[in-house]
């Protein structure tokens, strides 16, 4: 066998262990987070039927939260180290493998972000109109919450220390694409605002549960016109 | 972004070199697609990327850019 076929064939090997290991991470982190929320939940029905919350279900929730943390950590680090590896290996700089993983995390951002604002609007609904109890203010809380987080990634804000990473992740190439993104997404967010001030003028409480689709909006905007000219210049240059 | 008035040979050089664009890339601290849009034109590298590449490639800023008019 030809030396290029045995490297083709060693990276397509590579690559179904680094699919596994990631497959097996979130698995692990769905576990967690399912085990998470039933826990939340249990805290919270539990005492409102003036019952005690059982030890053993507390136990449960945190072992096996745990041991999903642990197999999901335990993964991403495999499958991450491995990747590292196979870029530097078939011919990808260590910084362009970073910037490849940062932009497939941006665009993976937008799944928790749309079931975050689904599940969170009712619920700022119900507070906009007086009512709403602890959990309402938490999933109203959540939807706003993964947006900034994406704008905040985007803008590459609060990595000040990240070192060598942010070196790489932070090129010259990057910090015009960047630039380009922003303004694009502070326009969305400009007309956004705009037509939101509006509706506030009619329907104020509607104008509250606007304002996460906007800022939604304007941050995925932003992201996909990010994504989008760091793919252009990664194909045609 | 892209300037009409900005001549480049950079590919030449770093062909000449037997560097492919990853390698460069690394010599020079920058992305694989810096150097890819440096090379077609549709990026004008700082003084300093400019400098760090001349340097990568043993020549001077003159000898990879020059200006048109």
């Amino acid at each position: 066998m030809s030396e290029p076929e045995e490297d083709r064939l060693a990276m397509i090997r590579s690559e179904h262990d680094r699919q596994r290991r990631f497959l097996l991470g979130v698995l692990g982190l769905a576990l967690f987070l399912g085990l998470a929320i039933a826990g939340g939940l249990i805290l919270l029905i539990v005492p409102a039927s003036e019952q005690p919350v059982p030890v053993w279900a507390l136990a449960v929730v945190v072992l096996t939260g745990a041991i999903g943390t642990a197999i999901s950590g335990y993964a991403t680090v495999r499958a991450r180290a491995d990747l590292i590896t196979d870029r530097l290996r078939f011919s990808e700089s260590y910084g362009d493998g970073l910037q490849r993983q940062r932009n497939h995390a941006l665009l993976f951002m937008a799944v928790p972000m749309a079931l975050f604002l689904v599940s969170g609007l009712p619920q700022a609904w119900k507070l906009a109109s007086g009512q709403g109890e602890t959990f309402n203010w938490i999933a109203a809380y959540l939807s706003i919450f993964v947006p900034i987080t994406v704008g905040l990634t985007l803008a590459e804000i609060g990595t000040g220390k990240m070192g060598r990473m942010k070196r790489h992740l932070d090129d010259e190439m990057t910090k015009l694409h960047r630039k380009q993104a922003l303004s694009l997404a502070f326009v969305a967010m400009l007309a956004g605002a705009t037509g939101t001030y509006f509706l506030g003028l009619h329907h104020p409480a509607a104008a509250v549960i606007v304002i996460p689709i906007v800022i939604a909006g304007a941050v995925q905007v932003g992201a996909l016109r990010f994504v989008l000219l760091e793919r252009e210049a990664e194909r045609n240059g | 972004m892209a300037d009409p008035r900005l001549g480049s040979r950079l590919k030449e050089v770093r062909t000449a070199a037997g560097l492919t664009q990853v390698e460069l890339a690394t010599l020079a601290g920058v992305s694989r697609k810096t150097i890819n849009t440096v090379e077609n034109g549709v990026f004008v590298p700082s003084t300093v990327l400019a400098l760090a590449l001349a340097r990568a490639l043993g020549t001077t800023v003159e000898g990879l850019f020059w200006l048109t008019e």
